[in-house]
C-alpha cells in the first residue's frame, strides 16, 4: 500500500500577518489544500499538527490543537501534535504517513502554522530580539541556553567544526549559496526575501558569528501550510496527479554536544536520509533525484547537508557550491524555491511547506521556479532542534 | 482588512520558577562552595560524563562523582561580535566555545573571553573565572591560559 499527497495549501511567507490570527492563518492554508484536492472537511479522518513550542509560536496558548481543531471544522475527529524544532513539519508529514499505513486513517490532514513575531521587546522596540530570546529556550536550559550569546553561534559550531576538519566551506562558497537561494526566491511568489545579490554583498553584510554573515542566515517569518495525504486507493480516486511518499526516515542526535567526535557533521541527517533512501530504493541520489528542498538554516549548513544527503563525499560539500551543481539549472537543483534563506522560516510550518514545494515541482506546477523533471523523484530533508539534532527526510515520487 | 481597522494590544506574560537541580545538586554545590568541577564516572564503562548526569546513558547504571580538571581545551570556537544583551557586561567580541575539561570524555558549551585582541582558536588551553555565587553555568566563563 502506498500513501500519496492529494492536496497542497501553501501561504506566502511574510515577516508579519498583522491582519490574521494564528487560527485564521491555519484555516486559510487548510482551505487552499481542500480546494486543491477538491475535497471538504467531511472527507478527512484525522489531523496531524506541526506546531513549534509555545514560546516560539508566540500564541500565548498551550494545547493549541484543540482550538485549531474547532477553527478548521474537525471537532470530534482524532488529532495529534508533533513538535521537534525546525524539523517539526516534516515529522508531522511522516506521522500522517504512518497513521495511514497503520490503518487508523484513510485521509489525513497535516497543518502547520506560526505567529512567532507576535513577540515584542518593549525595551528595544523590536520583535526580532524578543523572538531570538524565546528561540534560545529550544536548547538545553541547564547546560546550553545560559551561555548562548547568539542563536547563530549555536549552529555555527557545526560549520566551524567542518572548516576545522576539512578546510571548507570557505566564506565565498557559503556566500554563493546565499546568492543562489535569494536569487531563486525572486521566481517564487510565496517567498519573503527574494534578492539579486553578489558574493561581495554577502561578504560585506554584518558579521553575526564565526564565519557567518547576516546574509548567510535565514530569517524568521509567519505563515501556514497544509497537506492532504490519502491511502493509495483513495488517492487515485481523488486525484490524477498524486505525489507518492516513497520513503521516510528520521533521527534525533545532537551534532556536537556532549559527544564532539562528529563535530562538523550532521549525523541525524545522515541517519534519517539513509533510512529514507533505503525505504524508497534510492541508490545514487545525485543521479536519481530531480529536485531537493532542504533546511538551509545557514548557508554553511546547506553545504554540509550536501554531504549528508550523499550528493558528494564527506568533506567536499563546499566544492559543489563552486561547481554550480545545485543551481536551479544544475545537475541536482537544491532549494529552487529559495529555501529558508530566500523564502523565510516558521518552525512548525517549514517542513510541511517544503514537502508541498517538492510535490508542486513533481507535478510540474512550480511556475517560474520549475526545474526539469526527468526521473520523477525528489527529496525533502528538514533539520532543526538544539545542536541541529532533529532530522526527517522524505522521498517523493510522481 | 486595512491596517487602521486592526486592534493591536500589548500583553506581558511573566513566569517565575523555583526549580531543583535534583541529582545534579552536588555538582552545583561543589562549584558554588569550592569552585571545583565534578564529573560523573560510570563504574562499568569508565566514561566520565561532563556535563555530569546521575546515570550512565550507555550502561544505565548509577554514576560516581569524580573530580575533573579545572582547566581544559577548546574543541571548537566561534567569535560573536555582538552578543545578546545579557552578555554585554563581559564585553565584545566574545567567543562561544565547546570545551573539553581535562580528564573528561565529552564537551560542553562555555563563553571564552580573550585577554586582549587575540582570537580564541581550536586547541587553546583555558581556565575558568568564577563569580562569587554560582547558581548556573552562566556564573563562570573561561579565559586563555
Amino acid at each position: 500500500m502506498r500513501v500519496g499527497i492529494v492536496g497542497i495549501g501553501l501561504l506566502p511567507w511574510k515577516v508579519r500577518y498583522p491582519d490574521k490570527t494564528y487560527y485564521e492563518l491555519a484555516a486559510e492554508a487548510v482551505g487552499k489544500a481542500f480546494d486543491d484536492a477538491k475535497l471538504g472537511p467531511d472527507a478527512v479522518d484525522n489531523v496531524v499538527y506541526g506546531l513549534a513550542d509555545v514560546y516560539v509560536n508566540a500564541i500565548r496558548q498551550a494545547c493549541a490543537s484543540t482550538i485549531l481543531q474547532d477553527h478548521i471544522g474537525m471537532e470530534g475527529k482524532p488529532s495529534v501534535t508533533v513538535h521537534n524544532g525546525a524539523a517539526t513539519g516534516a515529522l508531522a508529514v511522516k506521522t500522517a504517513f504512518t497513521e495511514i499505513l497503520a490503518g487508523t486513517s484513510e485521509i489525513t490532514l497535516v497543518v502547520g502554522t506560526g505567529k512567532g513575531l507576535d513577540l515584542y521587546d518593549p525595551e528595544t522596540k523590536k520583535r526580532s530580539s524578543a523572538f531570538l530570546k524565546a528561540i534560545m529556550l529550544d536548547v538545553d536550559t541547564t547546560w546550553d541556553a545560559p551561555v548562548e550569546p547568539s542563536p547563530v553561534a549555536h549552529f555555527a559550531f557545526v560549520v566551524q567544526g567542518h572548516i576545522d576538519k576539512y578546510g571548507n566551506p570557505t566564506e565565498e562558497q557559503m556566500a554563493k549559496v546565499s546568492v543562489k537561494n535569494h536569487g531563486n526566491a525572486l521566481d517564487n511568489p510565496l517567498a519573503q526575501s527574494g534578492m539579486q545579490l553578489t558574493v561581495e554583498d554577502v561578504l560585506k553584510s554584518p558579521h553575526i558569528a564565526g564565519p557567518l554573515k547576516f546574509l548567510d542566515c535565514c530569517l524568521y517569518s509567519e505563515g501556514a501550510a497544509a497537506l492532504i495525504l490519502a491511502r493509495e486507493d483513495r488517492a487515485k480516486q481523488i486525484s490524477d496527479k498524486v505525489v507518492w511518499i516513497d520513503g521516510v526516515g528520521s533521527s534525533t542526535k545532537r551534532s556536537y554536544f556532549p559527544n564532539y567526535a562528529e563535530l562538523g557533521r550532521i549525523p541525524c541527517q545522515f541517519i534519517a536520509t539513509k533510512k529514507a533512501y533505503e525505504m524508497a530504493g534510492v541508490g545514487n541520489p545525485r543521479k536519481e533525484l530531480d529536485v531537493i528542498e532542504l533546511h538551509d538554516l545557514l548557508t554553511g549548513v546547506e553545504l554540509i547537508s550536501y554531504e549528508e544527503l550523499g550528493l558528494c563525499k564527506v568533506g567536499e560539500g563546499g566544492h559543489l557550491s563552486d561547481e554550480g551543481v545545485t543551481m536551479k539549472d544544475g545537475e541536482i537543483p537544491v532549494n529552487p524555491s529559495g529555501g529558508m534563506i530566500g523564502c523565510g522560516h516558521v518552525a512548525g510550518t517549514s517542513g510541511i511547506s517544503r514537502v508541498g514545494e517538492v510535490a508542486l515541482q513533481l507535478r510540474g506546477e512550480a511556475g517560474k521556479r520549475q526545474v526539469r523533471i526527468k526521473n520523477g523523484r525528489g527529496l525533502v530533508s528538514c533539520i532543526g532542534g538544539p545542536g541541529i539534532s532533529q532530522c526527517c527526510s522524505i522521498v517523493l515520487e510522481v | 482588512m486595512n491596517e487602521k481597522e486592526l486592534l493591536e494590544v500589548p500583553i506581558k506574560d511573566e513566569y517565575h520558577y523555583l526549580f531543583s537541580y535534583g541529582g545534579l545538586s552536588p555538582f552545583f554545590k561543589e562549584l558554588s562552595e569550592n569552585k571545583r568541577f565534578m564529573g560523573a564516572k560510570c563504574p562499568r564503562c569508565d566514561t566520565i560524563w561532563f556535563p555530569p548526569r546521575v546515570n550512565c546513558s550507555k550502561c544505565y547504571c548509577p554514576n560516581e562523582w569524580v573530580r575533573v580538571g579545572s582547566e581544559g581545551e577548546v574543541v571548537c570556537s566561534v567569535i560573536v561580535p555582538a552578543p545578546a544583551a545579557k552578555f554585554r557586561e563581559l564585553g565584545a567580541p566574545l567567543f562561544a566555545a565547546m570545551i573539553k575539561l581535562d580528564g573528561c570524555d565529552s564537551c560542553f558549551k562555555a563563553i571564552v573571553i580573550p585577554k586582549g585582541t587575540e582570537e580564541v582558536q581550536k586547541g587553546a588551553r583555558v581556565k575558568p573565572v568564577f563569580k562569587e555565587r554560582i547558581e548556573s553555568i552562566a556564573d563562570f566563563y573561561f579565559e586563555p591560559i
